[in-house]
């Protein structure tokens, strides 16, 4: 009978013991590790290929392309990371000119309207100043990903030939320094914070 | 003016009249030597004064490449989402400053002409106007004897580096000159002082098409070809070139 007990506690303790131990290693469980994965020269895929990397000052845009060479691939890698730059920022811009009409309340205001298309389109299509390919990663079907950068001060000095266009389109409006500034601090703005 | 110039470095010369079995990259090498030693090729001509001549033109149009080379490039894409990349067309070109030639022939010091049945005339000057410094990069060759600049970029800082390829052209000098310019133009792609880009997208009957424009120029200073490679197996020549960053 004894025994019996005996064997029965045994059993309850690793019963009990057991559960904690579940319990522990679903608490610890470690992050699933990413597998990693080998380009065509042996490089390991870099973090940035599938990450969006951000800073203050730098704006970065990645690439892909895959064509008959390497050199090619990487044209058109930096054309796609080019391109989606000139997005970018044709998005900040549009965005600028949306934020500025409702603050400003000038919505019904169609000579605000025509600069701020001026300053949209100048802004836009301006040429991207200094964009340079950072880093170069041949994934294992000799596919070519490139990390292009461009100064986040080169797109704010586009800005500044526009903004003076839209300050002359304002010149009957009694508002017009105003505007510009307001308009120059939501550029500079969003720019800062749409990383 | 010109050709005064060229006959009278001529008289000079140092000549290797020798028809060896060396490679005719070889005698192009000039990694070996002070940076402002530079390297001119002519390709076959019916004379050797004519090809020394175009050897000479050659090796001057490589240091007025150096003091600033502008590029420009422009490119056109299609895509159409059930076909993939329709199209992808460049057009690109490069510009240097040709109006100092003369004087640049004139102050060329030849420190020896090689004769080779592919390259032509090969000649191999020195610019005393510049100071000869160390080059930036030497070449380095993996397990298969292929230079490693090939597959990875070198790094050095102060300097960019552009790799081209092409493929045989009939003559040597028109094989280099175009894996030359794709080095120069990957220069270009690498590091782009003004680009435009305009995207025009659209979408009909459950496709997206799009069709992209894009600008690019620079303008290089300190353009140098510092290494080149012949792979015999794909019949392609790849050039190393280096710029100031």
């Amino acid at each position: 009978m004894k025994k019996w007990f005996v064997i029965l506690a045994l059993v309850m303790i690793s019963l009990v013991l057991s559960g904690c131990a579940s319990t522990a290693k679903v608490a610890e469980a470690p992050a699933p590790v990413r597998p990693v994965v080998i380009g065509a020269e042996g490089i390991p895929q870099p973090e940035w290929v599938y990450k969006t990397v951000s800073t203050q000052d730098v704006h970065y845009e990645t690439g892909y392309g895959k064509m008959s060479d390497k050199q090619n691939s990487i044209k058109r890698a930096t054309v796609e990371a080019k391109n989606k730059i000139a997005a970018w920022v044709s998005t900040q811009v549009k965005e600028v000119v949306v934020t500025y009409i409702n603050d400003a309340g000038s919505g019904a205001n169609r000579q605000a309207l025509d600069a701020m298309e001026v300053i949209s389109q100048q802004v836009a299509e301006a040429t991207l100043s200094g964009v340079t390919t950072e880093e170069i990663w041949v994934d294992a079907d000799n596919g070519v990903w490139v990390l292009c950068t461009i100064p986040i001060a080169n797109i704010q000095k586009s800005f500044e030939p526009a903004a003076e266009a839209v300050a002359e389109a304002f010149i009957e409006n009694e508002a017009a320094d105003a505007a510009n500034a307001k308009m120059k601090d939501a550029f500079a703005n969003l720019l800062k914070g749409a990383k | 003016m010109l050709l005064g110039a060229v006959l009278l470095l001529f008289g000079c010369r140092t000549v290797s009249n020798e028809q060896s079995q060396k490679d005719a990259l070889a005698y192009l090498d000039v990694s070996s030597h002070p940076s402002n030693v530079y390297v001119g090729l002519s390709g076959p001509y019916s004379t050797q004064e004519r090809m020394v001549e175009e050897a000479i033109l050659s090796a001057a149009k490589s240091i007025q490449l150096k003091k600033a080379l502008a590029l420009d490039s422009r490119l056109v894409t299609s895509y159409q989402s059930d076909k993939g990349l329709l199209s992808f067309a460049s057009d690109e070109a490069a510009f240097y400053d040709d109006t100092t030639m003369a004087e640049t022939i004139h102050a060329l010091e030849v420190l020896s002409v090689h004769f080779d049945p592919e390259a032509g005339a090969v000649v191999i000057v020195q610019d005393p106007r510049e100071s000869g410094k160390k080059r930036v990069y030497q070449s380095s060759y993996n397990e298969e004897g292929k230079p490693t600049w090939i597959t990875t970029y070198p790094k050095v800082d102060g300097y960019q580096f552009g790799v081209g390829s092409a493929k045989r052209h009939y003559f040597l000098n028109d094989s280099l000159e175009a894996t030359d310019f794709a080095a120069a133009q990957n220069l270009l792609d690498l590091k782009t002082e003004h680009a435009f880009s305009v995207e025009k997208v659209t979408t009909a009957n459950q496709q997206m098409e799009s069709h992209l424009y894009q600008a690019q120029r620079g303008l290089l200073k300190g353009f140098t070809i510092i290494a080149r490679y012949y792979d015999r197996a794909s019949q392609t020549y790849w050039s190393l070139a280096c710029a100031d960053e």
